[in-house]
């Protein structure tokens, strides 16, 4: 068992940022705000102090023209970390992800590389309104060429983000800007984390909840509700999207036999409904019941608070539905 | 435009055998764009092309003044800029007919060539899509003190793309040497540019702070001396540069585009093609100037024929990637 | 060098060009980039121009021509040299993939990302969740039921073939049997429903053949003659029973389900072995048909069952049947109800018999015919009075 300490998701994110940068020269920084500022959320403070501003630099607000930048850069040298403020603008940057960045090595038969990371956030409830408040994390699964990462817990982060930063692959990582205060023990020593392996954050018998991001906590807030129901919940994170720990949530799933899929983004047409049908590709036979999707209400995040908080998936939905499936409602 | 070449103008400083070697590549870059159409126009290739007949005295010109680990990248319209960086071109057939031989392997295509070998990050079907790539690279090069430049090929069309202002604005901001290079061949596909370009070309550039210089891109010499200048500035820590190259097409957009009178007349064409050719041009002028005469000259064409033939006859004879490579590559 | 001057692609997947006019004429000396000769496209008319210098020659196309592109139409020539011989081949040239290699390419993809379906270990079969479903509403016992989907899932089809078989444990492809051919299975599956769910009784006649052996003698030859087929006794059976069923609806009705439906048309079925099994071949209208055009289909028929080529049209809409053993010695037999139709004619052989002539004992050429009947369609008095008609059609046969 290594050595842990209690530290947030933002400071193990910096963490993992200032290692790497130091084990490696050409990993930089570039973003909006990202130097004296430390971003909005402040998890960069006091990088570029140490690194300098050639290191973590402020960039115009031109993302689609930053993004395009790190491609370039990455291709001929060097590993940039481009930082997106809210998730919401990788919208501006579909080009240099999609068309570029994703398939330079593909078109190239092999010949470039593009060993570039960027962060972007997810996550409503900020009352930032329907433009800053989405999870659109599905929109880069979409693409083949591109790694993507949610990591949930602040080992999960640091372990993910060094593995992230020295893979010679794009690779998007998104954080729930709600969340960088969760704390939660971190290993002292260098380690990384693989991708393409689920972990399961909780053991269960009667229930699967398959979650991402700051959604697993939810569940395990409705998991140990569920206890009273006498419903023992498992609660699986699969850490990175793409590439995907199938046989872990397959497993699962076939051994309670009932699954809820849980993720920010919306309900339709996202995260969620892959997840739900690998499983009931995998597991078909050892299914009781159809598999349960709880995502982001289909509309617009909305501004007032009430309205905000109902878009969102909730331990109350959560036990529910956990409820419905074990026909104990 | 002008209609004939000045001949008092006196000689760059180029030496014979630079200019020979430019003549040679213009012409190798005529020959492939003629091969490549006629591969085309007999259902033996997949897909489209686009041809760069006309243009290439801006391709031998500008990568004349590029050491060979300089980066370029280009565009839908990439050959001439590849063969001028100095690519093969068996592999460069190769790849137009998706064969494994190809640079690509066969899965990039004529609008995706890339070779690092020289320095070619690669050609972009999106219009405008490598501009952030060519001032990455910028950045790249001024970060480990290589002393590398990166020259981005671009069309008047993509001026209207929003990535050249942003990308512009940030290799002012940060010095970056990279050359942004303006094709100006009058059409965005099938539009006169006069009904999508504002302003003046050359103000967008001055706007940001970067130097400009406007050259005519039918004449090589001129070219060369123009882009020189640019990069050496450019490579001497002079921030980015723009080229502004007026030129033509004389062909198509693409190679189906036979029909064209409804945006371009065929007097207009004619006129380009028998005033304005850059090879003939030069010939002319290489010709008076006594360094070459028609003999070399047509002795250099006939090489590059044979060339050309083998070039083309490896490229079908290659066999095509095995289809279980199909989901190869994606991830380094 | 031979140059050779192809129907050239222009637009992008375009398939074929027609040559609308020659600008030049074999022969004629030819510059590079000359208008050579108009092509007409989907979108317009363009002028070609000659890709080389030279005479123009062996012009393969002419106006009008529709060809594919990529394909030579004409050469033009360097002085002194002959137009090639082409190769056969066209190059490949990956314009368009052929199917196969894109059904192909499709399949590996597939089978290369799908994510593994780890099968069920030993001894637990799988079972979809709507067979699971099933099981319970029959009160099947699953652990009896031997799955013939994927990997020996049990499917839904198991769990109702199983109920239908009742308690006894079922085998879906049978243990150690042999797989049924489709005929054959139908055949079990048609005989099995018709025995098991219409009431069948059984109403026999012994009848002088004499009558109709001399029809046959008598109207054969003409036949024969004129529309090149020998008239059997099916053929006259055909005729008579057809005719007789004019007068009786119901022998011609069908039991579906709820009730009776009358026939409009009379359509007999005429029992032919095929590979496998046994099925009935249709004479449409055959009241109204001459005994000339029964024995021409029914031999069309027949040869088409015998050479395994009979159209589900063949089969279809027949109202009552006809089957014959007399050909294999068959003297009488009881025959089971094609379904839906509400009755089937047995005949046995024609043979002779001593029988009373006048009082006295003689020997006639006899035959026995067996009617089963639906009760549900039809009772024994309705069923007997169609038989005492058509014996009486039998014995006095007119056409």
């Amino acid at each position: 068992m290594p050595e842990t300490r209690e530290i947030t998701l933002g400071a193990a994110i910096k963490e993992a940022l200032v290692e790497e940068m130091r084990r490696d020269p050409n990993v930089f920084i570039l973003g909006e705000d990202v130097a004296e500022a430390g971003t909005v959320y402040k998890v960069l403070s006091g990088m570029v102090d140490e690194f300098g501003k050639d290191r973590v630099l402020d960039t115009p607000i031109s993302e689609a023209g930053f993004a395009g930048v790190a491609v370039g850069a990455a291709m001929t040298g060097m590993r940039p970390i481009v930082d997106i403020m809210f998730g919401d603008f990788i919208g501006l940057t579909m080009d240099q992800m999609v068309n570029q960045a994703a398939k330079i090595h593909y078109m190239s038969g092999g010949k470039w590389k593009v060993p570039m990371v960027m962060r972007a956030t997810m996550g409503a409830t900020r009352r930032s309104a329907a433009q800053h408040s989405q999870s659109l994390h599905s929109w880069l699964c979409h693409v083949p060429g591109l790694k993507v990462v949610m990591p949930s817990t602040p080992a999960d982060a640091k372990g993910l983000w060094k593995t992230a930063i020295r893979d010679d692959n794009p690779v998007v990582i998104f954080e729930d800007k709600m969340r960088y205060g969760l704390k939660g023990p971190v290993p002292t020593g260098e380690y990384t984390i693989p991708f393409g392996v689920a972990d399961v954050k909780r053991l269960g018998e009667d229930l699967t909840i398959v979650a991402t991001s700051s959604m697993v906590e939810v569940a395990l807030d409705a998991a140990r509700q569920l206890e009273e129901y006498d419903i023992s919940v498992e609660v699986i994170d699969p850490r990175t999207l793409w590439p995907l720990d199938e046989q872990a949530l397959i497993a699962s799933a076939k051994k309670t036999s009932r699954v809820i899929v849980m993720d920010e983004g919306y309900a339709r047409f996202g995260v969620n409904a892959e997840l739900a049908s690998v499983i009931a590709e995998g597991a078909f036979y050892d299914l009781e019941a159809p598999v349960k999707r709880i995502g982001a209400m289909h509309v617009p995040i909305p501004f007032s608070p009430p309205l905000e908080d109902a878009t969102v998936p909730t331990p109350q939905l959560v036990l529910e539905a956990a409820l419905a499936l074990c026909g104990k409602s | 435009m002008t209609t004939a070449v000045d001949k008092s103008r006196p000689f760059s400083n180029i030496d014979s055998e630079q200019l020979m070697r430019m003549f040679r590549r213009m012409v190798m870059i005529r020959q492939f764009e003629e091969n490549a159409n006629d591969l085309y126009t007999r259902a033996l290739m997949p897909g489209i092309t686009h041809l760069y007949s006309g243009e290439e005295a801006i391709a031998v010109g500008v990568c004349e003044a590029l050491r060979p680990d300089d980066y370029i990248t280009s565009t839908h319209r990439g050959h001439g800029h590849c063969v001028a960086k100095g690519a093969a071109l068996d592999r460069m057939f190769a790849e137009l007919l998706g064969k494994e031989a190809g640079y690509c392997k066969g899965k990039g295509g004529s609008m995706h060539i890339a070779d690092p070998d020289t320095g070619n990050l690669g050609a972009n079907a999106i219009v405008g899509g490598s501009m952030g790539i060519a001032t990455g690279a910028a950045l790249s090069a001024k970060r480990q003190g290589n002393g590398r430049v990166a020259v981005c090929f671009f069309g008047d069309g993509a001026l209207g793309q929003g990535l050249l202002y942003e990308v512009m604005n940030m290799a002012a901001l940060w010095k970056l040497p990279v050359i942004y290079v303006c094709e100006n061949n009058l059409y965005n596909e099938y539009t006169h540019n006069s009904e999508t370009i504002a302003g003046d070309i050359l103000t967008r550039a001055k706007g940001f702070g970067v130097p400009g210089v406007s050259v005519d891109g039918q004449d090589v010499q001129a070219v060369y001396d123009a882009a020189k200048k640019l990069i050496d500035s450019a490579r001497a820590g002079g921030g980015p540069q723009f080229l502004l190259c007026s030129t033509y097409r004389f062909t198509g957009h693409h190679v189906g585009d036979v029909n064209r009178e409804y945006y371009r007349s065929k007097q207009e064409e004619q006129l380009w093609k028998t005033e304005r050719d850059p090879i003939t041009l030069f010939s002319q002028w290489l010709i008076e100037q006594k360094i070459a005469d028609r003999t070399r000259l047509d002795q250099i064409k006939s090489e590059v024929e044979t060339e050309m033939k083998k070039a083309v006859q490896f490229a079908m004879e290659s066999p095509y990637p095995a289809v279980d490579k199909v989901d190869q590559d994606i991830y380094a | 060098m031979a140059f050779s001057v192809v129907m050239p692609a222009l637009e992008m997947a375009q398939e074929t060009g027609k040559i609308i006019s020659w600008l030049k004429n074999e022969g004629e000396a030819i510059t590079k980039g000359q208008p050579l000769l108009e092509v007409e496209t989907d979108k317009a008319v363009v002028e070609i121009e000659a890709g080389a210098e030279g005479i123009l020659a062996g012009v393969k196309s002419k106006e009008g021509d529709v060809v594919q592109v990529g394909t030579t139409i004409a050469w033009i020539l360097a002085p002194g040299e002959t137009v090639p011989v082409e190769s056969a081949a066209p190059a490949k040239t990956g314009r368009t993939m052929s199917a196969p290699a894109v059904m192909e390419m499709a399949a590996s993809t597939e089978s290369s990302v799908a994510p593994t379906v780890s099968k069920a270990p030993g001894g637990t079969p799988q079972i979809s969740p709507k067979a699971r479903r099933l099981a319970k509403e029959h009160g099947v016992d699953i652990s009896r039921v031997k799955g013939t989907g994927p990997d020996g899932t049990i499917s839904s089809d198991d769990i109702m073939a199983a109920a239908a078989a009742g308690p006894s444990p079922v085998a879906g492809a049978a243990a150690g049997g042999e797989p049924l051919t489709g005929i054959a299975r139908l055949m079990a599956e048609r005989t099995t429903q018709s025995w098991q769910q219409a009431p069948h009784f059984f109403l026999v006649r012994d009848l002088d053949a004499g009558a109709l052996n001399d029809a046959r003698e008598k109207l054969g030859p003409a036949i024969e003659r004129d529309r090149g087929v020998k008239v059997t006794h099916t053929d006259l059976l055909v005729a008579l029973v057809a005719r007789t069923l004019v007068k009786h609806p119901k022998m011609n009705a069908s039991w579906v389900g709820q009730g009776i439906r009358l026939n409009p048309g009379i359509n007999i079925s005429v029992a032919m072995a095929v590979k496998d099994g046994v099925v009935g071949a249709v004479i449409p209208k055959a009241d109204s048909t001459s005994l000339a055009d029964i024995a021409v289909q029914r031999r069309d028929l027949t040869e088409r069952a015998r050479s395994g080529k009979l159209k589900p049209s063949d089969l279809a809409d027949g109202t009552f049947t006809i089957t014959n053993l007399g050909m294999y010695g068959i003297d009488a037999f009881s025959a089971i109800i094609a379904a839906p139709q509400a009755a089937i004619l047995a005949i046995g052989r024609i043979s002779d018999r001593v029988v009373p002539v006048n009082g006295q004992p003689g020997i006639r050429p006899m035959f026995t015919m067996t009617l089963s009947s639906d009760h549900r369609v039809v009772d024994g008095a309705q069923a007997a009075l169609f038989l005492k008609d058509l014996a009486d059609a039998f014995i006095n046969p007119s056409f």
